[in-house]
């Protein structure tokens, strides 16, 4: 079941652990877009997610001392993203910045439209079915990979899944009106 | 096929995981029901402007070089590179002070 990248990642971390900057670097760069992207849409800005990153690849690495390769690296790098994107929202709103209520990418009108319009559906959803959409439909995890992550059952996260894009296509729907 | 099953499996249906035989036969009736239709419809829909609107953003070269950085001073094991010469072996978990795992 192990897939040939997972296989490298164990191997990269085995060399992490045996003093080889490289292996973190490479660790690093391969999912770094990936963990901001996730951030970014989890904490709805991008300073936000900045700061998290280098959070979430420091305890992941510290936790590195003490993997055993037993799960996916990447799941299990996303698990921390997530705690630490909740470790952060809950702290108080002063602490943080407030959102813009706009993408921070650079994009055509017509794109930013779009993003605020999806971002503000996503955001009126509960963090659940936010989570499930954003690791299963954006970041391509399987239910099996969601489930580990998530300390569910395959089936429960499938039944998330499907009520979860039913609450984005309303909550879509609510956003655009008429014209959705 | 009736509605209440076809629906229990548009997830399914929509992530591929159903036999050829049980897709086509989901096919077949969203092409004879008009409501289960735009149900697979608009979910689909949902999905790929979900997709198209989080587009990813980059980690710049900065930002990934501060990264590394802290990285690096978070685990004084590290060396700055990997001799190929060097034999590659792995030393006990408990080796490790610098990482302050909690």
């Amino acid at each position: 079941m192990e897939s040939g990248r997972e296989s490298d990642d164990a191997r990269l971390v085995a060399r992490f652990r045996a003093g080889d900057m490289q292996a973190a670097e490479t660790l690093f760069w391969r999912y770094a877009d990936a963990v901001l992207a996730y951030a970014a849409r989890l904490l709805g800005n991008r300073t936000d997610a900045e700061e998290v990153l280098s959070e979430v690849f420091l305890r992941a690495f510290e936790g590195c001392m003490g993997y055993r390769a037993e799960g996916a690296f990447k799941a299990w790098l996303f698990r921390i993203a997530r705690n630490c994107c909740i470790d952060r929202l809950r702290q108080p709103r002063l602490l943080r910045l407030e959102d813009a209520g706009e993408p921070v990418w650079s994009a055509d009108a017509a794109e930013i439209e779009l993003r605020i319009a999806v971002q503000r559906a996503l955001k009126r959803l509960p963090e659940e079915y936010q989570t499930v959409l954003l690791l299963c439909d954006v970041e391509e995890f399987t239910a099996k990979e969601v489930a580990q992550m998530l300390d569910r059952t395959v089936p429960a996260v499938k039944g998330v899944l499907y009520r979860a894009r039913a609450a984005l296509r309303d909550a879509l729907s609510e956003e655009w009106g008429e014209d959705a | 096929m009736r509605c209440v099953e076809v629906r229990d499996l548009l997830g399914n249906y929509m992530d591929q995981e159903l036999t050829e035989r049980m897709m086509q036969r989901i096919e077949r009736h969203l092409l004879r029901c008009a409501a289960c239709a735009y149900e697979a419809r608009s979910l689909e829909q949902a999905r790929q402007l979900l997709r198209q609107a989080v587009e990813t953003p980059m980690v710049s070269e900065q930002l990934g070089e501060r990264v590394l950085r802290q990285i690096a001073r978070r685990f004084p094991h590290l060396q700055p590179a990997s001799p190929p010469a060097q034999p590659l072996s792995l030393p006990l978990v408990g080796d490790f002070d610098g990482g302050g795992s909690s």
